[in-house]
């Protein structure tokens, strides 16, 4: 990954393209390559979907390579949906394919002169930039069909559906799993808009002939990556639980728990959880003869997803993540899997957002447009968006602004975006991060990863009362990071628990790199993401009042523990003093 | 299950059983797991004192003290996570729900005793100094994922007391294939078919499930 490719969209004459050095930009990767490009080159106070703004996609520090779980590509840009910025990142194939054809940016600039639709090619040889009107508000399915029969089955894509091309602030980028299906989505904050903006459809990727990128030092890396996998095998929730059943695992103790948000948020358990949950799932999944354990692309190890048939055994979608059954299951009083996978299939073809178009839905089930637990009014509110009516182009601009049209007050998002499936009156430290990210709500901000072994932030008492703040800060220090590498965040249960994993994990990054790589390389590196992000979200208006849940979530208890969130504003404001 | 656990259990049947009636089931092995979700739904188990949370899963679930410390990362008492289980007390009317390892921040967040644990520190678990060691009685018992899939079949076999309506709801969604591997249907030792399953809910109540697969 040695180059930046550049594409002027709005050239004279028609999109160009320019290969360019690294320069300043060497050694990044991921979330730390958005953020950087965006931070230097973006100005704070533009249009999200103007000629200034730019869609950068970036694979992760060590795709490309042989290590395990490096199959993760980052999508910035500035978001039409929060404002400030914005790192959406997916599995799939594209971040391993772009990173061997040697590229470690793709960057989208200007905009076009008019309404032509483009697709962009590019293998050993180069780039393509051809018209591609024939794709014009194409679902993702038939797109990545149409490239099939150009380009055959062994390439990788980047594409919007007609979300994007409506430029929807909820509209994600598509990226290919290893069927080549466009099921793997950098989902949130508007991406997708920001590529219907630059005129762009479809991104194919072909790295044909190329060879997988080598290590600096390669005995340190292979030994390294061979404990790395080993770890991961055997930890119980990368090991067995995350391929047994999925994320959705978490539905029912989290329901349990009384943090399972249900019917927009307002109680905190849903007597339907066990029929939508990931036991259920894995078990309807098995019987239909689909699949309860599947990677999202190669080299993953530990396999977290799935294949979801229909009834009749046919293929519906991939198996729905925990947060897409919730939003569209329990958030809706939906307790049925079926509709709950048609909605998901629906939103991977239309290129939506999947947790911000439950949300919605929500809303507009407070807002009286559908009654909670009716699973065909919310399909046909999801084909309301596919077709771009005038209430799907509301929707489809998500929850924030649903709630504005029709008055409603319980709308849960924090900097325009909706909060993901936890709600943080019963997890208060989750809403510590939901308010303070650079992100808009967004539940892996602040992942779990090992920021205790890392000793980011110093030696931390868990337990004392600013904890929660604390926590927070170093979660989302060390989540920066990995989102900079490429790494799948589910290996952060085998670094949390195992410090050889963690270890190892270090040692691919050094035997990579040719030099010893430590836990403080790591922290300054999320450090810096995060510095960054919030000097750009400072110049483009954003402020301290932005960093807060909605007011409700401090008056209104939830039920069946009746806890209100309690973090001082005062401490929320601490965050980000490091 | 141990030697309390499966008297235990017995108790349980032969209290159970005259109204609630014993339904018995021999069916293929792989349709086993299909049962597991009445697990997860919860059944009752009935004790005759209150017990700390460890005893309570060795007597009454016969569980060992490796499986609880090694397998058992999140147990949730009354939907409150609960960090000490030689200290969390298992009461007449309690529900106790158990899991495995789980991912995503809440996974680790609800771990026992977990580094996170403060970020849930407004629903945790916390222990009263009321003992009543004489205050026995049912308690709802539901396990998750590993857990379910671990012990269910021990489970299943020894019988579970579940609500009717939950077992009428599940017989009355379930496809001929699924008839065809039930080989042997016993309701309160009397051969039965696939209409008396689904007329069920009219009765109301419990019934104990028995599950063999074979």
């Amino acid at each position: 990954m040695d180059k930046i490719l550049r594409i002027d969209m709005g050239a004279e004459g028609g999109p160009k393209a320019v290969e360019e050095p690294l320069g300043a930009y060497e050694g990044l990767g991921g979330r730390a390559m958005t953020s950087a490009i965006v931070s230097n080159e973006v100005p704070p106070l533009c249009h999200p979907l103007g000629a200034d703004n730019k869609l950068v996609i970036a694979p992760g520090i060590l795709s490309g390579t042989t290590a395990a779980m490096s199959g993760r590509i980052s999508v910035g840009c500035k978001s039409p949906l929060t404002g400030g910025i914005k790192e959406a990142n997916a599995g799939g194939q594209a971040a391993q394919v772009l990173a061997r054809l040697g590229y470690a940016a793709v960057v989208l600039e200007g905009k076009p002169r008019d309404d032509t639709l483009y697709k962009i090619f590019i293998d050993a040889g180069g780039v393509k930039i051809s018209e591609a009107n024939d794709l014009k508000m194409l679902g993702n399915y038939d797109t990545v069909e149409k490239i099939k029969e150009q380009h055959g089955e062994k390439v990788a894509c980047l594409s919007i559906g007609p979300a994007g091309e409506m430029k929807m602030s909820a509209a994600s980028v598509a990226c290919t799993d290893m069927e080549m299906r466009p099921t793997r989505h950098a989902g949130r904050g508007g991406v997708g808009a920001v590529m219907g903006s630059k005129g762009v459809k479809v991104i194919v990727l072909d790295d044909s002939g190329m060879k997988m990128r080598q290590p600096k030092d390669p005995e340190k890396f292979k030994a390294a990556t061979k404990e790395f996998v080993e770890g991961l095998r055997k930890n119980p929730t990368t090991g067995e639980g995350l391929p047994a059943y999925g994320t959705n695992v978490l539905t029912n103790v989290i329901n349990e728990a009384g943090g399972y948000p249900t019917f927009n948020f307002r109680t905190g358990r849903f007597d339907g959880a066990s029929k939508i949950s990931g036991e259920t799932q894995a078990e309807t999944e098995t019987a239909r003869g689909g699949l309860a354990t599947h990677g999202c692309h190669r080299g993953c190890v530990i396999r977290c997803s799935g294949i979801f048939n229909d009834k009749d055994g046919n293929y519906l979608t991939k198996q729905p993540e925990y947060e897409t059954v919730w939003s569209h299951g329990g958030n809706c009083g939906i307790d049925d899997l079926d509709s709950i996978a048609l909605m998901d299939r629906l939103d991977d073809d239309f290129g939506l957002d999947t947790i911000e178009m439950g949300a919605t839905i929500g809303v507009a089930m407070e807002a009286g447009l559908a009654k909670f637990g009716d699973a065909e009014a919310a399909i046909n509110l999801v084909k309301e968006v596919g077709k771009g009516t005038p209430l799907g182009r509301i929707l489809g601009n998500g929850a924030a602004v649903t709630g504005k049209v029709f008055g409603v007050e319980r709308v849960p998002v924090v900097k325009g975006q909706s909060m993901p499936a936890y709600d943080p009156r019963a997890v208060q430290g989750i809403g510590v991060t939901y308010a303070t990210t650079t992100m808009g709500a967004d539940h892996t901000a602040g992942y779990a990863v090992a920021s205790n072994i890392m000793g980011v932030g110093g030696s931390v008492d868990p337990l004392k009362p600013q904890g929660q703040v604390e926590l927070s800060r170093n979660l989302q220090i060390a989540t920066a990071a990995i989102d900079a590498s490429g790494m799948c965040l589910f290996i952060a249960f085998a670094i949390l628990d195992q410090p050889e994993t963690f270890q190892a994990l270090m040692d691919i990054f050094g035997g990579f790199l040719g030099k010893d790589f430590t836990a403080d390389d790591f922290t300054a590196l999320g450090k810096s993401v995060l510095e960054k992000e919030r000097a750009f979200n400072k110049a483009a208006g954003l402020t301290a009042a932005d960093d807060r849940l909605p007011d409700y979530f401090k008056k209104e208890a939830l039920p069946p523990h009746n806890v209100t969130f309690q973090v001082p504003d005062e401490e929320l404001d601490q965050v980000f003093n490091w | 299950m141990g030697e309390n656990g499966e008297s235990m259990a017995k108790g349980r049947a032969e209290s159970r059983s005259g109204p609630g009636g014993v339904l018995a089931l021999e069916v293929e092995g792989r349709l086993v797991p299909m049962f597991f979700q009445f697990l997860g739904k919860g059944f009752v188990v009935r004790t005759d004192r209150e017990l700390t949370l460890r005893s309570f899963l060795k007597e009454s679930l016969g569980m060992q003290d490796d499986y609880i410390e090694g397998r058992i990362q999140t147990l949730l008492l009354d939907g409150r996570p609960v960090d000490d289980v030689d200290r969390a007390r298992v009461r007449r009317g309690a529900t106790l729900a158990l899991s495995a390892a789980m991912p995503g921040l809440l996974g680790a967040v609800l771990r026992k005793a977990g580094y996170y644990r403060k970020m849930r520190d407004s629903i945790s678990h916390r222990e009263t100094e009321e003992k009543d060691a004489s205050a026995g009685g049912d308690v709802l018992v539901k396990l998750f994922n590993l857990v379910a899939r671990e012990k269910g079949p021990a489970l299943l076999e020894r019988g579970v007391w579940i609500p009717r309506s939950d077992a009428a709801e599940f017989f009355s969604a379930q496809p001929q294939m699924f008839w065809e591997a039930c080989r042997r249907i016993l309701w309160n030792g009397a051969p039965a078919d696939r209409e008396d399953l689904i007329r069920l809910p009219g009765k109301g109540g419990g019934l104990i499930l028995k599950v063999t697969g074979a």
